[in-house]
């Protein structure tokens, strides 16, 4: 059986969070989506943990279900951040912890409470190695999962270009023996992890890391599993065994470039995205204000990379690009698709609504739906936009520096304009 | 330093920030004895917007020194939203505190609203502002330009303008069919056409609409300056002050 995972998130309890991520919004959003299995975000957080006992309850199966009963399958889940020192320089480091129950996220976080405060955020700052916060989780309970985030990030990851190490060793030391998989994040897609051989026994993971529950961030990227049952012990198996009865299918992922990391580039000096041999060649300095460059995870793998951009390993897990459908309808009627405004306007709502009404779900409406049908319910521009996506024909300026990627329809623009593409003011300095 | 500015109308002020807001969420006021101006861009980089008010368009005026004042526009547009027409505003800020505050006094004089307003702090960004030259410019009816825009936006997301001595003309195809709005240079609309060949360029619609739509509420008339290929200049002129912006164009083998 097939099963949508969205395995990475946060509650309302983590910084920068919306108050709307409570269960029953999860639920309702992840149902439009299409998911199946969300992670429950931040569970080492004693109120949310409460919160989480209050709505959910366990499925004879072995999973999470909320106890007013919709489809929506949930397993513990939270992100920690690490900070130690390695070679004279502070480490910054965020994991994804998945359990096999609630019991065990309380028992974990009590145990994490004696290296960082577990109740100020939900996604806790611990002082301690990452080699000794593996050893903890697993010493707890030998079913928990534990794996690097979002690993090209600059910020907070484990090869990030600010504050990351170079090998996963490095990181982990011997409890290595316990990584199973990693999380590429959305500046990266498994082509580019592709090219480090040492990363290829590795099971690739994508989830959203979403702050909030609307469509548009919740499963933005995600895991479609292959499972016997909508259980823990699948998903284990899925990520850690890899078997026949139990895999990774695929994985869903934006196109790397809607990454905010994608390219390199200095936000606040309006400088990006550097593509990287130009972010190369200014020595990775801000030409405004001479600080240094927010490196783009495209030149971090360039860095640590032993194999040709292309090459693609034998036996590689399958992916998909897919892009929310509602930047999708918000560009094909002419709103900022980069707009939360916009995306969540009553237009974008409508056209939205109608279609997922008629087709089931939103990775139907893109994956599935006959084009016809979709051009009849949202109007011709909303279907040749995901004709578009289904083509790979979008292109996307770089994300750099914290700013989203921008989605360009270039082929549209290309046949509907004859050939011409909007320029920038600095072209003409 | 300090700055203290007291302008007659409230409601005139709400629509010079929805003109700058146009292209921009955000921007720095740079403050001084001659009055205040603003240079500030879209994101994207597509379009950019230059404002200035001189001291003189103001009651009141004080500003001791030079003073960069940074806000989120469409924040304090907020603030602004329910200003009625006869009401004045008096702006002030004090450079330790980094507070905008703001006092609407309605036409009575008999109700003060009272706001402060957190500014942003300022960081400087690169200048991108191109020197230009253009080969012709046209004065012509802001509403004209409005309504012209309206109708290729019908069809397309983008728009050809095109200045030639005799005419300007907007134009737009998309896959339903195709729009030209042509002004004669004898006709109401145009004030002024000065250009010696024919000169064009295509622009993304969604650009010119929220500049042309926030000009035309702050001037009938508009000036465009244009040479082919090259970003567009468009003007409204305001009383003692200045309002411009440049928008990109779309070129072949950008």
């Amino acid at each position: 059986m097939r099963f949508y995972a969205d395995l990475h998130l946060h509650s309302r309890f983590s910084g920068g969070t919306s108050q709307r991520m409570n269960v029953p919004e999860l639920v309702a959003f992840a149902r439009l989506k299409g998911l199946n299995i969300l992670g429950t975000g931040d569970a080492l957080h004693p109120a949310w943990l409460k919160e989480l006992k209050k709505d959910l309850e366990l499925d004879p199966d072995g999973l999470y279900k909320p106890k007013t009963g919709q489809d929506i399958y949930f397993v513990p889940q939270v992100e920690v951040a690490t900070i130690h020192q390695y070679k004279g320089k502070s480490r910054r480091i965020h994991h994804v912890i998945l359990m096999p129950s609630l019991e065990v996220a309380e028992q974990l976080s009590e145990m994490l409470g004696q290296f960082g405060d577990i109740s100020s955020d939900g996604r806790p700052v611990l002082n301690m190695h990452p080699a000794e916060l593996v050893e903890l989780v697993m010493s707890l309970d030998s079913r928990n999962i534990i794996f690097p985030a979002h690993v090209w990030t600059p910020w907070w990851s484990i090869f990030g270009a600010r504050s990351g190490v170079d090998r996963i060793e490095e990181c982990y030391e011997d409890q290595v023996k316990h990584i199973h998989a990693i999380e590429t994040g959305l500046s990266s897609d498994p082509p580019m992890n592709w090219r480090v051989s040492w990363l290829h026994h590795y099971t690739i993971l994508s989830f959203s890391d979403s702050h909030s529950p609307y469509p548009f961030r919740l499963g933005r990227e995600a895991v479609v599993f292959e499972l016997d049952a909508p259980t823990y012990r699948s998903i284990h198996e899925a990520i850690i065994e890899k078997t026949r009865r139990n895999r990774v299918e695929l994985t869903i992922e934006v196109p790397p470039a809607y990454g905010k990391y994608h390219w390199s580039g200095h936000r606040k000096c309006g400088i990006g995205p550097l593509p990287p041999e130009e972010a190369k060649r200014m020595g990775y300095k801000c030409p405004v204000c001479g600080k240094t460059l927010t490196k783009g995870v495209d030149d971090r793998v360039e860095e640590l990379a032993d194999r040709p951009r292309g090459y693609k390993p034998e036996n590689a897990q399958e992916f998909i690009y897919l892009l929310p459908l509602q930047e999708l309808i918000a560009i094909a009627i002419g709103l900022e698709p980069e707009s939360e405004a916009a995306l969540n306007s009553r237009r974008v709502w409508g056209i939205y609504e109608q279609l997922v009404d008629a087709f089931g779900s939103e990775f139907t409406v893109l994956l599935e739906a006959g084009l016809d049908e979709v051009a009849r319910i949202s109007g011709a521009e909303v279907a040749r936009a995901i004709a578009r996506l289904r083509e790979g024909k979008i292109k996307l300026i770089p994300g750099y520096d914290g700013v989203y990627g921008r989605i360009v329809l270039e082929e549209r623009d290309t046949e509907e304009t004859g050939g011409k593409h909007l320029t920038r003011l600095e072209d003409y300095l | 330093m300090s700055f203290r500015m007291k302008l007659p109308s409230a409601d005139y002020f709400s629509d010079l920030l929805k003109a700058i807001n146009a292209v921009a969420d955000e921007g720095t006021f740079k403050v001084s004895a001659d009055g205040m101006r603003l240079v500030a861009m879209d994101p994207a980089h597509i379009s950019l917007v230059d404002f200035e008010l001189s001291s003189s368009a103001a009651e009141e005026y004080e500003c001791s020194g030079e003073l960069q004042i940074t806000v989120n526009i469409s924040e304090l547009l907020k603030l602004l939203k329910y200003v009625k027409s006869g009401e004045s505003l008096t702006l002030s800020y004090s450079e330790g505190e980094r507070k905008l505050d703001l006092i609407i006094i309605d036409a009575t004089g008999s109700k003060q609203r009272i706001f402060t307003f957190n500014t942003l702090e300022t960081v400087e960004a690169r200048s991108v502002t191109p020197k230009l030259t253009f080969d012709a410019k046209a004065r012509i009816s802001s509403a004209a330009v409005k309504d012209a825009i309206r109708d290729c936006k019908a069809l397309s997301d983008y728009v050809k303008i095109t200045i030639s001595p005799d005419e300007v003309i907007l134009f737009a195809k998309g896959e339903l069919g195709g729009a030209q709005i042509k002004f004669s240079r004898h006709g109401a609309a145009i004030y002024e056409i000065v250009a010696n060949k024919e000169v064009w360029a295509h622009f993304s619609i969604n650009y010119l609409e929220k500049i042309v739509k926030a000009g035309s509420a702050l001037s009938d008339e508009m000036t465009m300056e244009l040479t082919t290929n090259k970003p567009i200049k468009l003007g409204f002129p305001i009383p003692s002050g200045r309002l411009e912006y440049l928008v990109a164009p779309r070129i072949e083998g950008a």
